[in-house]
Order: structure tokens, then C-alpha cells, then sequence
């Protein structure tokens, strides 16, 4: 199976990562490779500043239709400077909070079918 | 050809004999946004101008070329102290006027700059010529400018992503004295209480400062269900702490401050159009901020 590169500089033309927009068309091009099961690597090599509005926007949201584990097995970070390995965390963090399910610990006895999600929490 | 010259009443205004960045600097420019309604011709008048902090040409350069575009006139006047007249003529304020200086704007002062919100590249070049550079902050460390360019770099995204405005404007200024720099942002769109009364109908009724001492929380952001935000405003803040700098918020009826980790917040009493940011940086950092991360970045996901 091919692996897709992607160059963090090609989009945004700089040695930083400080728009939100850039990080959406990265979004873009990962999703599209990922819905043609193709992993993709992301290349932050020349990157030397990073911020939470660019990374939110293409790894962070990921989250939202993907789980960790199709993540995990179609992504992968590659020249990210150390530095900025924190930032990344707390993006990762922050996202998988955000859309991780909370399910109630009685689930087993909730009549799915009759029953109002909401008096559950869901 | 000959052109007629178009009447336009004429109105003096006086700034304040001391116009900071505070809530009270902030609440007078917003009036001034208010007064300036009509099409008319203005003068402002410094005559009892003693002290004007540079970093606020940012509203008041805003404020003169919104409402010129909407037909006004401006004229400045009475700029007694030689100081003030070259304070506001290298950041380039003066050349907003006929009859203003035009000398090109100098290394001392960070320049007043209209940004399309479209034109990202133009902010990001601008922020590298005019801010922190080498020799101005000799003492600050390495990864305390990271913090500062970080810094910068999320709260002008806030205002791209979140204020729907076209332009942004910004001044910013070395208080060589103090050893700090202030930089204000200005964006005359979306408040913090529009956006945040449209991202839940339970906070309608909020004020302009609750609706920004909603935004400032950890993890709160008005972003789509779908998206992930809520960070940017955490980490200038965390920063802003260790780095004993300050940030200041004015937007809608709301003012809201932290220095040194301590709030302050009051509910105005006029409304402000948009939104202004004031973020001051303490130039003797010399803290390190963090060490190199040993992890795997994929061990993350």
C-alpha cells in the first residue's frame, strides 16, 4: 500500500504553522486520503512555530470522525520538533475529549428501544 | 474640470489629557466611535494631551479610517510635545492625515498597519519585521519569544475565525523604560456577547463580560460541534503569567483584564463595535519554558 506524504510547508508557504485556514486544507487532504484508505504521513520538517488554531483545525477535528484507533493506523507525525510535541498533546487531548462518547455505567440495563436517551445523559 | 468641495460641518474633539490603555482610554474611544457617526469634518485636537499611549492608535487609527470610508473628514491639531509628534509619527499614525507628518516610520515603534483578514501572510510578515527583534530585546530568551510570536499568532486567529470582520488593525509599542511592549489589535465585527449568545441560546442574555469570562475559560470556545478550539486563549494566559505581561480585553459592554495572574473585569458603560485586544509583554524574560518533549509524537493518537 503507497503511503501519502504531506508537507506541513507546502501549505502554508512558510516556516510556520499559524493559520487556522492552512490547517483546513491539510484537514482536506487527509480526509480524502483517508477515505481511500490511504495512510498519510505528515511532514513538519522546516516547521519551527506552531500554533493550537492551525493544528486544531487538521489533526483535532479528526477526531470527530474518527476513532483513535483508524487514527493511529492511517496517520503518522514525522519531523515534528520536539518543542512543539507538547502543543500537539494538548490539541490531541483536548479533541478526544471533545468527541469522546460518555456512555452511563448502568448500559446494560437501559431499555434502548422504549426509553429516553436523554434521562441517560446520551 | 473644475470640482466642487463637498461642505462638511466642522466639529473639534478634544483627546483626554491622558489617554491609556485601560478601561477608561478604552471606553473614551469607543464613544469617540459613536460621536463620529455623522458625516462630518473632524479635528482632533491634543492641545490638553500631556500622555497618549502609542499602542492605542490602533482604535483611534481604526476608528479615522473606518468612518473616512464612510464619508468623514479628519484633521489633527495641537500636537504640543515634540515627543508625542514623533512618538505618532513613527508608527506611521500621522500620515492618516492631509495635514499630518509623513516621515517613514522608524524601528522604535511597532507601526500602525491596516490587515485585510484574508491577506495572513501580510500579519505573519508583519509581526516578524516589526516585533521583537534581536536587538531590541537582547536579555528575552529563545523560547520566550516563541512564547510571545505564539501568543500573537493565536489571538489574531481568534479574530479571523471568530469576528466575521475584514479588517483587522494593529499598533503596538516599546516602553524601552518599563521594558515591555504593548501590541492592540482592533476589529470592528462580531463581539465576544454576539458570539457567544449565538453559539447557545442559554447565554442570550449574557453580558459583554460574561460572554468574555466565558470565552477566557479552559475548553470554552463557540467553534461548531464538530471542531475543536478553546486553547488559544489558555495558553497566552498561561504565559502571559509566567512571563508577568498582561492582557486586556474590551469588546461589546464588557472590559476584562489579567496581570500578573489577577483579574479585573467591570461592566461599561457604553458599547464598543467589535473588539479590541491589548496584550503587554515583559522584555526581561529570560525564563525557560519548556524542556524538549521525549515523547513519540504518534504515541499521542
Amino acid at each position: 500500500m503507497s503511503i501519502v506524504r504531506l508537507k506541513i510547508s507546502d501549505f502554508t508557504r512558510s516556516h510556520r504553522a499559524v493559520s487556522a485556514k492552512d490547517g483546513d486544507q491539510v484537514y482536506e487532504s487527509i480526509v480524502s486520503n483517508f477515505e481511500a484508505k490511504m495512510p498519510v504521513i505528515l511532514d513538519f520538517s522546516g516547521i519551527e512555530l506552531i500554533i493550537t488554531a492551525f493544528l486544531n483545525n487538521c489533526i483535532g477535528r479528526l477526531y470527530f470522525s474518527y476513532s483513535s484507533d483508524q487514527i493511529k493506523e492511517l496517520l503518522r507525525i514525522e519531523n515534528l520538533d520536539p518543542s512543539e510535541v507538547g502543543l500537539l498533546k494538548l490539541v490531541i487531548d483536548r479533541a478526544k475529549d471533545r468527541f469522546e462518547k460518555k456512555y452511563p455505567k448502568n448500559i446494560d440495563e437501559i431499555d434502548t428501544l422504549n426509553d429516553d436517551p436523554a434521562d441517560y445523559g446520551l | 474640470m473644475a470640482f466642487k468641495r463637498l461642505y462638511l460641518p466642522k466639529e473639534n474633539i478634544y483627546i483626554p489629557s491622558s489617554l491609556k490603555t485601560d478601561d477608561e482610554g478604552f471606553t473614551w474611544l469607543a464613544n469617540l466611535w459613536e460621536i463620529t457617526k455623522q458625516s462630518k469634518s473632524y479635528s482632533l485636537d491634543f492641545q490638553n494631551t500631556n500622555w497618549f499611549e502609542a499602542n492605542l492608535c490602533a482604535i483611534l487609527g481604526a476608528i479615522i479610517t473606518l468612518r473616512t470610508d464612510e464619508g468623514c473628514h479628519f484633521s489633527v491639531c495641537n500636537i504640543k510635545s515634540n515627543q508625542l509628534n514623533q512618538t505618532l509619527s513613527n508608527n506611521g499614525f500621522l500620515s492618516l492625515f492631509k495635514n499630518g507628518d509623513r516621515t517613514s516610520t522608524k524601528n522604535s515603534s511597532i507601526p500602525f498597519q491596516q490587515f485585510d483578514m484574508t491577506n495572513e501572510e501580510e500579519v505573519e510578515k508583519y509581526i516578524y519585521e516589526h516585533v521583537l527583534l534581536s536587538e531590541r530585546v537582547p536579555e528575552m530568551s529563545e523560547q520566550a519569544k516563541k512564547k510571545v510570536f505564539r501568543s500573537i499568532f493565536e489571538m489574531y486567529q481568534n479574530s479571523v475565525m471568530h469576528s466575521g470582520a475584514d479588517n483587522l488593525f494593529v499598533c503596538g509599542q516599546f516602553y524601552f523604560h518599563k521594558r515591555r511592549m504593548a501590541l492592540t489589535m482592533v476589529e470592528f465585527g462580531r463581539t465576544f456577547k454576539e458570539n457567544v449568545a449565538r453559539h447557545n441560546e442559554a447565554f442570550k442574555d449574557y453580558s459583554g463580560l460574561k460572554a468574555i469570562e466565558w470565552a477566557v475559560i479552559s475548553g470554552n470556545t463557540t467553534k461548531k460541534a464538530e471542531e475543536t478550539g478553546g486553547l488559544g486563549l489558555d495558553l497566552i494566559r498561561e504565559f502571559l503569567q509566567m512571563n508577568e505581561g498582561k492582557l486586556q480585553i474590551r469588546s461589546a459592554d464588557g472590559y476584562w483584564e489579567e496581570k500578573k495572574g489577577v483579574n479585573f473585569a467591570k461592566d461599561c458603560t457604553n458599547q464598543f463595535s467589535g473588539s479590541v485586544v491589548n496584550i503587554e509583554f515583559n522584555l526581561r524574560d529570560e525564563n525557560i519554558y519548556y524542556a524538549k518533549e521525549e515523547i513519540d509524537p504518534n504515541s499521542l493518537f
